[in-house]
């Protein structure tokens, strides 16, 4: 069996009083492409945070790449992280190509100047999400998806061998997905491992090696066939929730709260 | 005599074209971090700093200065707790700073004090000293925002990116706070306390409507903060008017000037 990459053993985290993980456990070994799917709320980019070292962990044991997230050195320089898009100030007045830049100013270090290597890389990111043309665009003068492709090509700049991303494809317009999947498959065969939080339940099913089902804690991680089997999505999101299928796809829809009105597709 | 034969507008020239663009500089971050508030709040806590120097007979612009440092450190420091709003916080230290000046002055009836000078500015109470101490600052800062441009760009942008990648985005943002405090203690020197932060926003400001990126913003800022400084001083010269008032509304002119001709406004 590979090495695992991510060891995450009876976690728990709260807000203040408010428990968001409990016993949380999960592994990632090399290599392995891994969907985080859960409702709103349940704690997934508060997960991806404690592995980043940016939370720290209440209890239990937290390991990436064999060491503690807040103590990972020069190892923290080979993780990819792609944050949500509505983090970002659209109109920081930056170039495209700077913006990507910044995900190996970490890497560069302290006090010193990016040099040709590092443009290099920025180059190689922003081909592997076909916005190399764009490099001079300023970031606010892209639309949503590219954006969000940026962000991805951010990620990619320092060369990871862990890609952790939180809602990906939000701003990517359906007939991108496909793309920027396969582009994920193809760092996967490249060694990377990774881990995607993700509303996709159906597209994600195709292409990911196992789906880790998390709310509040995780309850199961299986290979995406036996997740969307149908009760497995229902014991996450709830009996409130009802999956339409199309062909071996289920597609998520939650009925709301009455006042809310009708049905809302997650 | 010309206007250059006089020592006080020598030295008011000098200052305001270093503190102005010193300002211009750091105040680019302040207004992409949106720190204008934090800016207006230190100069305001100057007063306090001010008052302090006379009671405890220190130099009122070192005790300003330390004054300045340690309030914004300490509203830097407490803004990292959960219920407390950095905005509310220099809220609150606007005000308290300067109630403690006045309380000061009352109580200990210190006399002789140039009230409206430090408020509003005095240009004709600029020495030595205030330039010796701008030209050292200036250095400093200059050094830092050199050394550390990438990082100052990555707490503004993303700060949680940042951390993610191995920077120490906290000490940077105290670093840059730090740096704010130092500038707004010499515009303080320049236009007055109450009229200190606009050396910060306005220029920065400015140039933010008008350019693509950050260094550009930056040199744009600088000849802005250079030129409003000394077109201010010449015209409130000429014009017998308060210095101070005179920079800051001609700051302000230019900056509504560049809003209204610009077709896509992006900040302000």
């Amino acid at each position: 069996m590979t090495r695992p990459v991510i060891e995450v053993e009876h976690l728990y985290f709260a807000y203040e009083d408010v428990p968001v993980l409990e016993d949380v456990s999960l592994t990632v070994c090399e290599g392995e492409f891994v969907a985080l799917i859960g409702p709103n709320g349940a704690g997934k980019t508060t997960l991806l945070k404690i592995l980043l070292g940016l939370l720290p962990a209440r209890r239990g044991k937290v390991r990436v790449f064999g060491r503690p997230p807040e103590d990972l050195g020069p190892l923290r320089h080979r993780i990819g992280y792609v944050p949500q898009l509505s983090h970002f100030d659209p109109h920081f007045p930056i170039t495209l190509g700077e913006f990507v830049l910044t995900g190996r100013y970490g890497l560069i270090g302290v006090g010193k100047r990016p040099g040709r290597s590092d443009w290099e890389a920025v180059e190689k990111a922003l081909e592997a999400v076909h916005l190399l043309h764009l490099k001079d665009r300023l970031f606010g003068e892209l639309s949503g998806g590219e954006r969000q492709r940026a962000l991805i090509a951010r990620a990619l700049s320092v060369h990871p061998k862990l890609l952790l991303c939180d809602e990906p494809t939000t701003a990517v317009d359906p007939k991108n997905h496909e793309s920027f999947y396969e582009l994920l498959l193809r760092l996967k065969r490249e060694g990377v491992t990774i881990l995607v939080i993700s509303h996709d339940v159906g597209v994600i099913a195709q292409y990911a090696d196992s789906i880790a089902c998390l709310n509040r804690t995780i309850f199961c991680h299986r290979r995406p066939e036996e997740v969307i089997s149908g009760e497995m999505l229902e014991a996450l999101y709830g009996k409130e929730a009802a999956f339409f299928h199309h062909g071996d796809i289920p597609h998520i829809v939650v009925r709301r709260e009455k006042n809310e009105g009708g049905l809302g597709a997650l | 005599m010309s206007v250059f034969g006089l020592a006080f507008m020598q030295r008011a020239v000098l200052a305001g074209c270093i503190v102005g663009a010193l300002c211009a500089l750091v105040g680019v971050f302040v207004v992409l971090k949106r720190l204008s508030f934090m800016g207006a709040g230190i100069s305001h806590a100057a007063f306090g700093g001010v008052v302090l120097g006379y009671v405890l007979g220190i130099h009122p612009v070192v005790s300003s200065f330390v004054f300045c440092l340690l309030v914004s450190l300490g509203i830097a420091t407490l803004a990292k707790h959960r219920r407390l709003k950095e905005d509310t916080l220099v809220g609150i230290v606007f005000a308290s700073t300067m109630a403690l000046g006045a309380f000061l002055i009352g109580v200990v009836k210190i006399r002789n004090v140039d009230l409206f000078g430090y408020l509003f500015g005095n240009i004709l109470a600029i020495t030595r000293e205030d330039l010796l101490l701008a030209l050292v600052l200036g250095g400093v800062l200059l050094f830092f925002l050199f050394l550390f441009y990438k990082e100052f760009v990555v707490i503004t942008l993303d700060p949680e990116g940042g951390k993610a990648s191995g920077i120490s985005v906290e000490a940077f943002s105290y670093l840059l706070v730090a740096l704010v405090a130092s500038v707004v203690v010499l515009a303080t020197r320049v236009v007055g306390i109450v009229l200190a932060s606009a050396l910060l926003v306005l220029p920065a400001a400015t140039a933010l409507q008008r350019t693509r990126t950050i260094p550009q913003a930056m040199l744009l800022a600088l000849l802005d903060g250079v030129a409003i400084a000394m077109g201010g001083l010449f015209l409130a010269y000429f014009l017998d008017a308060p210095a101070g008032a005179t920079i800051v509304l001609l700051g302000t002119g230019v900056f509504l000037g560049v809003f209204i001709s610009s077709s896509s406004p992006r900040r302000g």
